[in-house]
């Protein structure tokens, strides 16, 4: 089998030849997709990121709320309390505005879809020994 | 970038002037384009934040640098070399409670490293990778769903924002066989002070293969002075990823009492060394399993310390023990099976625990994310720990501790004293190693509140003292508190370190102070 090189993505490809180092280049044929943030849409970028917080009961829920872009993308830059900061570097200002869209804009969640800090039964009682 | 030259820049590193600052930051916007130099409030605003019991104002950048190439890289060093100026290198910039994006010493110019995202080579047959420092582990693990390649990461908690260099440049940890990160790097590059550019291990050998599966290549092993250090910049790491087994099966064991810490450690370690439990198990206590799933108003809507009687009212009603152990077995059938039954029999035979499988807890939290942490999946579920008092107030204490019960016991004992004596909960974990454990202590307080951000920072300053004083080091710590941590390893190795940073970066540009090394 030979090495998993990467396909494409939805960034730009870009032949890595890394012949303007100052050294000796041993693997100079390497090549790899460049993602341009690792992030791919705001759909995407709200499953993987945002959601991970916000849909597991971790953080406030934010679909539904008709929240204002403007105010998702203000929080989203400058973290909020435990809400980290994402600069321009982790996803653009036209990523961004596509996430906020897409939280300004998304219905609510179904009831119970989303869930508030569910926790291990208490019929799953410690006894000692087993 | 800014060009307003008429006004002073807001923030300026240490003993640089404003005018060299300016035709520093001109050069770098030549080399890297205007777009990738930050100087303005609102794009700087994103690396300001940060958790730690320390004025932002401390911490805050004179600027941000993006740079896309191991050739940009080398423009930047070159620039701040000849203008004196400081750089705080990160990759996510995503070491939240250690210090975040934030640079060590106010003025610092960051670079970033996040756009520097390729996934460069992924081999399915030696089951290795090789990556730049803004790859994500969502960014991976999606990389090898899409492709359909059966391998698995190893990520610390917060693994879809994170990513595998800085986490195991900082010698962070993950929950698989492969939790011990550093153990399972292979393979870096590293460009110097100087700009030149070394391959470490079998990078520098000519055609060579073998850059990714053999760590120690010829002569003096050089990727560990890389890690916690100043030394260099990582723009490529390789690591090994584990294979997916055909049986994976997550457990976990709960106890009743504080002080079942001690019989657990005993109970375990001999499994743990003789790789009966193969990967970095965990033993969370009460506090840290409420958090990681509850707001603490569900049981105490005051102040200061959680009492007792609240955390008593948790166990009782949610099923959370004193203690919580989680750890998984890998490999075929058999080989669970075989395991699971040796485990069984030495909890029975201490007499303490009880083991729950995922076929009783179901997909009940904390079970359930400790189970995709142990898998390497995503999952950003502990994160509830900060809401545990709320304000965003988060610093890890993490000292070492021998796999010892009696040594895990007075590590508790003290920690919860001092903690408690300022005000805060004993909200920890122990991550098991091969021999050690790392003792988690999430010290949680409101940073909205100035007597509380006194005496987080207080209590900090104590615990990394008091537990220095019997012998116990942190093995990591956060920007506010590396030289008090640094001391605690001795005046030999400072002098060792500064030899080091001295010899590679003799104008001290790359990240001053990080680990207390200066020139």
């Amino acid at each position: 089998m030979t090495r998993h090189f990467l396909k494409p993505a939805a960034g730009l490809v870009l032949a890595a030849a890394l012949t303007g180092c100052d050294q000796q280049s041993p693997a100079a044929d390497i090549v790899g997709t460049q993602v341009s943030t690792g992030f791919l849409s705001g759909n995407h970028t709200y499953d993987t990121v945002c959601g991970q917080c916000h849909e597991v009961g971790v953080g406030p829920i934010l679909r539904g709320r008709q929240l204002p872009a403007e105010l998702v993308t203000q929080i989203a830059r400058n973290g909020m309390a435990a809400m980290p900061a994402f600069p321009a570097s982790a996803i653009s200002d036209g990523q961004l505005a596509e996430v906020a869209q897409f939280i300004a804009t998304s219905p609510a969640p179904e009831p119970g879809t989303v869930p508030t800090a569910t926790t291990t039964p208490a019929t799953v009682e410690p006894t000692n020994g087993n | 970038m800014a060009t307003d030259t008429a006004q002073p820049p807001a923030v300026l590193p240490a003993n640089v002037s404003a005018g060299d600052f300016r035709q520093a930051m001109a050069e770098l916007a030549a080399a890297l384009g205007d777009d990738n130099v930050l100087t303005e409030a609102a794009e700087l605003a994103p690396y300001r934040k940060i958790m730690i019991a320390d004025s932002d104002d401390n911490h805050a950048p004179s600027a941000t640098v993006l740079a896309r190439t191991v050739e940009e890289v080398q423009a930047v060093v070159r620039v701040c070399n000849a203008y004196r100026i400081p750089l705080w290198t990160v990759s996510t910039g995503k070491n939240l409670g250690y210090g975040s994006a934030a640079p060590a010493q106010r003025g610092q110019v960051i670079l970033d490293l996040k756009l520097m995202n390729r996934i460069i080579e992924v081999d399915p047959v030696m089951c290795t990778a090789l990556v730049e420092p803004g790859v994500t582990y969502q960014q991976l693990k999606d990389y090898l769903v899409e492709n359909e390649i059966p391998l698995w990461l190893s990520c610390p908690a917060p693994s879809a924002i994170a990513g595998p260099v800085g986490n195991t440049l900082d010698r962070g940890v993950g929950y698989t066989p492969y939790g011990e990160h550093f153990m399972m790097q292979c393979g870096m590059e590293v460009v110097l002070a100087d700009g030149d550019v070394l391959r470490t291990g079998m990078g520098g050998v000519e055609n060579s293969n073998t850059w990714q599966v053999f760590k120690w290549g010829y002569g003096p092993y050089l990727d560990g002075i890389f890690t916690q250090s100043n030394y260099g910049i990582v723009t490529k790491m390789g690591f090994w990823l584990m294979p997916q087994p055909p049986v994976y099966k997550p457990f976990a064991i709960r106890y009743q009492d504080d002080d079942d810490i001690h019989d657990i450690v005993e109970t375990l370690r001999p499994l743990r060394i003789a790789n009966v439990i193969p990967n970095a198990m965990v033993f969370a206590n009460v506090m840290w399993e409420a958090a990681a799933t509850m707001p603490r108003s569900k049981y105490y809507g005051g102040t200061g310390v959680t009492p007792d009687s609240a955390l008593d009212a948790i166990k009782a009603n949610e099923g959370i023990g004193a203690w919580n152990v989680y750890a998984a077995l890998y490999g075929t059938q058999e080989q669970v099976d075989v395991n699971f039954a040796i485990i069984q029999q030495a909890i029975a035979a201490s007499g303490k625990g009880r083991i729950i499988t995922e076929e009783e807890a179901g997909n009940t939290e904390p079970f359930a994310y400790r189970a995709k942490l142990m898998r390497g999946e995503m999952t950003l579920q502990e994160f509830g720990l900060y809401r545990w008092r709320g304000g965003g107030g988060s610093m890890w204490f993490a000292p070492v501790a021998a796999a010892k019960g009696s040594e895990t016991l007075a590590q508790m004992n003290l920690a919860k004293e001092i903690l408690n004596r300022h005000g805060f909960d004993y909200v920890a974990e122990f991550v098991v190693g091969m021999r050690d454990m790392h003792h988690i202590v999430d010290v949680l307080f409101n940073r909205n509140d100035p007597a509380e951000m006194a005496a987080a920072r207080t209590c900090f300053e104590e615990l990394i003292r008091e537990f220095g004083q019997r012998g116990y080091a942190v093995y990591r710590v956060n920007t506010a508190f590396m030289d008090q941590a640094a001391d605690l390893y001795g005046p030999v190795k400072r002098r060792v370190d500064q030899a080091l940073k001295r010899a590679l970066d003799p104008n001290g540009i790359l990240a001053p102070g990080k680990s207390g090394i200066t020139i």
